[in-house]
């Protein structure tokens, strides 16, 4: 009795254990791709490019392992590098489109209707209308939305070489893959791979590989879901619920804050790199170097320059050695920043370019300091 | 024998106890924010907590987000674990089990029990926090207009009859994943003759789970940790409301359930009881 009582526990938990195995198995299981009809990297890359009028609705999840430390004022804009965010995008065309950063105590949604940008924040429960526009402005989620990230990226690296990935599968659509490789020997960037919806060219994964480990993203931003549909349009029309507060701001002038500095014009080189004529409506400001090797010159002042240096030392920063002054560098996986400080006037270099190269560049601005 | 079983549950002073404590806590919540008028700031405390003050209708699902770490799964450990084991600690099993009953019909009915428990739990919960809510913080701005709606999460307008929709699926939902833990408590009862620890062992699967959760070298198995869907209903109060995530919650706690509760099976239908 005893024995058969044994070898029927035995059937009934073998069989349970096979279900649980079976249930374990269907939940990780990778289905494959399924035909993409991949056109080859070339025209997807040119189809990836031409997305932006793709109309998509779908959930996406990026997480950033860049080890940014923790900046005052700056935490929401660095947390998007350096953890887990969950984002809802509706994408009409690109003027009309809403993205929501969601999070477990609430939303934080920015919408752009016909030029006009708002933003919802349900934990002030303000509405606020952004009256103009500015060419610099803080990272966001929307920003790491796999269709725009991808462009962006894609964008500012036209000549870097290209090869094919395997295709695989991505928000239950069989979606083809391209790499993209700097060729600058002095990028942080080892290779950004992305995977596309072959048809209609509309980014469903990025992933974006360090030198110093590129066998393990730091970057990954995927859309779980994805409906390539218009969403309705009264999803696109912010709203103002009873109760909360609607609001008008200016977009923020970066331009006067920076004229307040009198800061120095940017060198027309810096580390061997040519300025690009970007921002040309900031004083100060130089970004510099082409594809995904570049880095930008921030000024500060002294004072805050000296506090910042003082900080990212604390923080375990490297002593950067200048003729004039003192700076500090810090270095994480993708991202370069070196503080330079001395005098009335001090300066920020934050790049995807190894630490040497701003290393150089604060010690070529310290030659210049007055 | 599921309705003796729902009379037997039903009959238990610790039972009613739980329930009375459950709701306890977020009245006591309540009560402080209401005199203090002191909310956490937007994006700290629980969810749902920051907006309370302006409309008591919210104050359910902040309730909901108040009990459910905690109290609500220690709650269902305390009865899950007394399922089995508390039979069989006071001597009453062996006799249960000489009634025409067969043991897979005798333990179903102890999972319908727990069921039961678990969603008058979280009904209970609501309908109180709901009372107390509107009580401690009015109707919010909404009624004046003659809508009586809350804002989603997303800031579209939720009228009465959606908000009772989202509060009435995030209850089943929530029910559901504590119908998880009962699952597994049934499980834990089957093994051992002590429903303390039977009900210790399903909090430590809680604490096991939620440690887990945040660990990056973790994130094979995260999808499968039972309490890493529990927030997944705060999508149903977006609007659109989001149902990617309380779905695959859906379909990883039928799994738990699935398992434990055969598991329990293949246990107790072959185990010699002697107490």
């Amino acid at each position: 009795m005893a024995a058969g009582g044994r070898r029927a526990l035995s059937r009934r938990t073998l069989l349970v254990g096979a279900g649980a195995a079976a249930l374990v198995a269907a939940g990780t299981v990778s289905w494959p791709a399924g035909a993409t009809g991949a056109p080859g990297p070339a025209e997807l890359l040119a189809r990836i490019r031409a997305s932006a009028s793709q109309p998509y609705s779908g959930l996406a999840e990026a997480s950033g392992r860049l080890g940014l430390p923790d900046l005052p004022q700056l935490e929401q804009a660095t947390a998007l590098f350096t953890g887990t965010t969950r984002i809802r995008a509706f994408h009409a065309g690109p003027d009309r489109w809403r993205v929501d950063e969601l999070t477990a105590a609430g939303e934080r949604d920015v919408y752009q209707l016909d030029g006009v940008e708002s933003l919802w924040d349900f934990g002030s429960q303000r509405l606020t209308r952004i009256v103009g526009t500015t060419s610099l402005r803080l990272p966001r989620a929307g920003d790491l939305l796999p269709p725009d990230l991808a462009r962006r990226i894609l964008s500012a690296a036209p000549d870097d070489p290209i090869t094919a990935l395997p295709d695989r599968r991505v928000a239950g659509r069989a979606a083809a893959g391209v790499r993209l490789t700097p060729a600058d020997p002095d990028t942080t960037v080892a290779h950004v791979d992305v995977w596309a919806d072959a048809p209609s060219g509309l980014p469903l994964r990025v992933e974006i590989s360090g030198r110093a480990d590129p066998g393990r993203p730091v970057l990954i931003s995927e859309l779980t879901s994805v409906d390539l549909t218009a969403p309705p349009d009264d999803v696109l029309v912010p709203v103002v619920p009873p109760g909360a507060t609607a609001t008008e701001v200016a977009a923020t002038d970066l331009t006067g804050a920076l004229r307040v500095l009198g800061p120095a014009a940017p060198p027309g080189r810096l580390a061997g790199r040519g300025r690009l004529p970007r921002f040309p409506d900031l004083p100060g400001i130089g970004v510099y170097g082409s594809g995904l090797g570049g880095f930008v010159l921030v000024p500060l002042t002294g004072r805050i320059a000296g506090q910042a240096v003082d900080g990212a030392t604390g923080a375990g920063g490297v002593p950067v050695t200048v003729t004039n002054g003192r700076a500090v560098g810090v270095s994480t996986p993708l991202l370069s920043v070196v503080i330079r400080a001395g005098g009335r006037r001090g300066a920020l270099l934050v790049g995807t370019v190894s630490p040497s190269v701003l290393a150089q560049a604060a010690g070529e601005l310290s030659g210049q300091a007055p | 024998m599921i309705g003796t079983e729902l009379v037997l549950m039903l009959r238990r002073r610790r039972v009613w106890l739980c329930w009375a404590l459950l709701c306890l806590l977020p009245t006591v919540v309540a009560v402080l924010l209401a005199t203090t008028r002191l909310a956490p700031p937007p994006g700290r405390g629980g969810a749902f907590l920051s907006a309370v003050l302006s409309d008591g209708q919210l104050f359910p699902a902040a309730a909901l987000a108040l009990v459910l770490p905690v109290f609500l799964p220690i709650t269902v450990a305390i009865v899950s674990g007394d399922a089995v084991a508390g039979e069989a600690a006071a001597g009453t099993l062996r006799y249960l089990l000489v009634r025409p009953v067969g043991r897979f019909r005798l333990l179903f009915a102890k999972l319908v029990s727990v069921a039961a428990f678990t969603l008058l739990a979280v009904l209970l919960v609501t309908v109180t926090s709901y009372v107390v809510g509107v009580i401690a913080f009015g109707f919010g701005p909404g009624a004046e207009l003659g809508g009586g709606g809350i804002a989603s999460l997303s800031g579209a307008t939720l009228t009465p009859l959606q908000l009772a929709g989202r509060t009435a699926g995030t209850v089943g939902y929530l029910a559901l994943c504590m119908l998880t833990l009962g699952a597994v408590g049934i499980l834990f009862s089957t093994l051992t003759d002590s429903p303390l620890a039977a009900a210790l062992g399903v909090l430590a699967v809680v604490v096991t789970s939620a440690a887990l959760q945040p660990l990056d070298a973790a994130e094979a198995v995260r999808t499968f940790l039972p309490t890493q869907h529990w927030l997944a209903w705060i999508d149903l109060f977006r609007d659109p409301p989001l149902l990617d995530a309380v779905r695959t919650g859906i379909e990883v706690q039928l799994g738990w359930i699935l398992v434990a509760f055969g598991a329990a099976w293949a246990n107790f239908t072959t185990k010699d009881v002697t107490s």
